[in-house]
């Protein structure tokens, strides 16, 4: 059994003149819960789509428990979750209905688990899957994910429809099966304080590429925003290495570098003879700074 | 016409409709035909109304699936430049291609165009609910041609010497076609029908939000009528993980929902043939028994295909995520098949085993004879589920509906030799050739299962 849940390994794909996934490299290690931040059209669902084997790459490899992922055999899928972004189920089933036709094809289900989640979730087993509101069916969909307690459960944007308490107690579930230790969690969202909450790692992908995997807490250290205050007006030949972001204004400018070390900013302050304040940011600063154009 | 109005036109400017019309321009250039039997003549006809009603069924499901959308009420003049729109194209094509195609008839112009508009009117008003009431309704009236009064009629008509038939015939097809354009001049999200849209009833589709429409059609599961036809899935916390194949096939048939509508179908049908020599009043007639046996052959055979795919088509947006099912994708995919062959069977199956009650009845001499077909129409239903997964391969419903439309045509096979057969027109010599049919039917049909299988197995599902 492969310690590698999830590896993808120069995997390009493109539609038509569009390369959506430009020989991009993403291994989500086994434990780990792995957000996966990128814009609009950015490549999420694709990337997560050809990791699983519902696309096919065009070149490079993707490999689920060491297994190619357009091949994967019953035992590697009996231990893989997915939510899509897009819940589809059968409109004239039931909520029980739907669950025990589900559950049928897993060799083990965790009934236990999913009588609770629909209590807590307050899923109603006797109503028709056609009737739910959009919020209940992602329920539902991320409820069939997590009965046969998979190993990876890979989630694409799974709390978009949720409201705030649904957002909450999803997220509990999702914090209860990454304690097991064992269980990996890759999921794509734009709700970066979910994020912050539930991640450890944390995967950026801009224009097909990963820019940035690693560990979360790893990158929120890393990542700040300075405002330099110079004695002089910076000229335009101000630069900082790493630098994701510049703007100058004066003697004022404000940059946010990849990696703020000490070396960084003493050197600002001799090369400038200027203060330079350090701020923190949050996720979602982070995500905005790192893709400002 | 004001740039609103064209652009309404493009957007109905499709190959799907396109290619009738170029193979209807290419038959009237080409063809020089001079039918001398009456069967001939009204199987022309027939012909003709068929593919007239294919394109106006293509052009009010085109136009439902653009005004079933939030545009319609959001975007000022929407609804009456399509409304505009399609009842010009339906104008043309109920109107001008009849015309266009029935030249070498020589038959009245009222005459054809009634008749075409009529079939067309029917077949339209089928792509408008997409229901399976109205489809048995409207199969069943178009049956009628079956029987000798209505071609008694038809014929005359086609003569020029019944405009009394021809004007009744336009007047029920204007008024058809005027609830349908009242329907979609009213439609709004809480319409009935108004989810019905694209591929196929939603009761029975995956659906990807919970659209008011599509709760409306989840909601209409307590309709008595949808009880009846679908066997309640009682579920159960069984496995099949390690379950023989049959078993499995069967849990992927579950979310078709078809339960017992194959068997409430043929029991309709069988029903309509039981009355058919009674409405036509030739209950001892030999040609109404032969009839008969035409008609059960050919309802049997067309009426077999759509009941038993019609619901496949809206599983392709749950393929993706059934496809990770514990499974091989290889093992996967033969399951699928597996079960729509298995549909497709037990359709038949219940459409045959229901048949032989109206033939039982009304020519118990001739059940032997009748069952002489079995063979052929047996050995079709293979190549009928190559074409239905070439057909469910494509991801688009117009390819879908063509499909459909031709592999209802390949069901014409054994209609053809059941009418040589009941007008005693095959030799001892002919059963070989029957014997060669069958084996090429199979032949072709094993060449077009692999080649759609492997076709599936390069699909992208997700």
């Amino acid at each position: 059994m492969s310690d590698v849940p999830l590896d993808l390994v120069a995997a390009t794909k493109r539609y038509r003149d569009k390369i959506v996934l430009d020989e991009l490299n993403l291994t989500v290690p086994a434990g780990s819960v792995v957000g996966l931040l990128g814009k609009n059209g950015s490549g999420k669902t694709t990337l997560i789509k050809a990791a699983l084997g519902l696309v096919k790459l065009d070149l490079g490899s993707a490999r689920v428990f060491d297994q190619p992922a357009w091949h994967m055999d019953a035992d590697a899928k009996s231990r893989l979750g997915y939510v899509p972004q897009v819940v589809n189920l059968y409109a004239w089933m039931r909520v029980r209905q739907t669950i025990e036709y589900i559950a049928a094809f897993y060799p083990r289900w965790n009934w236990s688990l999913i009588d609770r989640l629909l209590t807590e979730w307050e899923l109603n087993p006797r109503e028709r899957v056609g009737t739910l509101s959009v919020g209940q069916l992602q329920k539902l969909g991320i409820l069939v994910a997590l009965g046969h307690e998979p190993d990876l459960l890979v989630l694409d944007e799974p709390a978009a429809s949720l409201d705030p308490i649904a957002r909450r107690d999803f997220l509990k579930a999702l914090l209860e099966i990454a304690a097991d230790g064992n269980r990996t969690v890759l999921f794509s969202t734009h709700i970066t304080s979910d994020l912050e909450r539930v991640a450890d790692r944390v995967a950026i992908l801009r224009n097909g590429k990963i820019t940035y995997h690693g560990e979360l807490d790893e990158l929120k250290e890393n990542v700040k925003r300075l405002h330099v205050t110079a004695k002089n007006p910076l000229t335009g030949s101000f630069n900082v290495p790493g630098a994701v972001r510049l703007r100058v204004e004066g003697n004022e400018a404000l940059v946010s570098v990849k990696d703020a070390s000490g070396e960084v900013i003493d050197r600002i302050r001799a090369d400038y003879e200027a203060s330079v304040t350090v701020e923190d940011l949050n996720l979602e600063e982070i995500f905005l700074e790192m893709h400002y154009d | 016409m004001t740039n609103r109005y064209l652009q309404v036109l493009r957007s109905y400017v499709r190959w799907a409709w396109l290619l009738p019309a170029l193979g209807i321009a290419l038959y009237a250039a080409g063809v020089s035909f001079s039918p001398r039997l009456r069967v001939h003549l009204l199987a022309f006809l027939l012909w003709i109304t068929l593919l007239a009603g294919w394109v106006a069924s293509m052009t009010v499901a085109m136009l439902k699936e653009q005004m079933a959308t939030p545009r319609l009420r959001t975007v000022p003049g929407y609804r009456s430049a399509h409304l505009m729109v399609g009842a010009l194209l339906m104008l043309i094509t109920v109107g001008v291609l009849p015309i266009i195609m029935a030249r070498p008839l020589h038959a009245p112009t009222l005459a054809v165009i009634a008749i075409a508009a009529l079939g067309s009117a029917a077949l339209a008003w089928i792509a408008y609910w997409q229901s399976i009431f109205s489809m048995i309704l409207c199969f069943g009236f178009l049956s009628c041609i079956g029987l000798p009064r209505v071609q008694e009629a038809l014929t005359q008509t086609i003569a020029g010497q019944r405009v009394d038939v021809s004007i009744a015939a336009l007047t029920a097809a204007t008024l058809i076609f005027a609830i349908i354009w009242l329907r979609l001049a009213l439609l709004y999200e809480e319409s009935s029908e108004y989810a019905r849209a694209g591929g196929g009833d939603p009761t029975f589709n995956a659906h990807p939000t919970a659209s008011p429409a599509a709760r409306r059609g989840a909601a209409s599961e307590a309709h008595w009528t949808n009880a009846l036809l679908q066997a309640e899935y009682r579920g159960g916390r069984r496995s099949i993980y390690n379950a023989p194949l049959w078993r499995r096939v069967r849990h992927w048939r579950v979310v078709v929902g078809n339960g017992r509508a194959s068997g409430v179908t043929a029991v309709m049908v069988a029903t309509f043939l039981l009355a058919l020599p009674m409405i036509s009043g030739q209950t001892r007639a030999t040609h109404a028994r032969r009839s008969l046996i035409v008609s059960l052959v050919m309802i049997t055979m067309m009426a077999v295909v759509p009941v038993a795919i019609i619901t496949w088509f809206g599983r392709w947006r749950m393929l993706g995520q059934e496809s990770l099912r514990p499974m091989s994708r290889r093992r996967f995919l033969l399951e699928m098949a597996l079960a729509a062959a298995a549909e497709l069977a037990l359709t038949f199956a219940a459409f045959l085993l229901f048949a032989t009650i109206p033939l039982y009845v009304w020519a118990p001499h001739q059940i032997s004879e009748a069952f002489k077909l079995l063979p052929v129409m047996i050995a079709v239903l293979p190549l009928v589920l190559a074409a239905i997964l070439w057909v469910l391969r494509a991801r688009n419903a117009w390819i879908w509906m063509t499909g459909v439309g031709m592999i209802t045509a390949l069901s014409v096979v054994p209609v053809e030799i059941t009418m040589k057969l009941v007008q005693g027109d095959l030799s001892d010599h002919d059963l070989y050739k029957l014997l060669a049919l069958v084996a090429s039917l199979l032949a072709l049909a094993v060449i077009g299962l692999r080649t759609a299988f492997w076709s599936w197995e390069r699909a992208e599902l997700g």
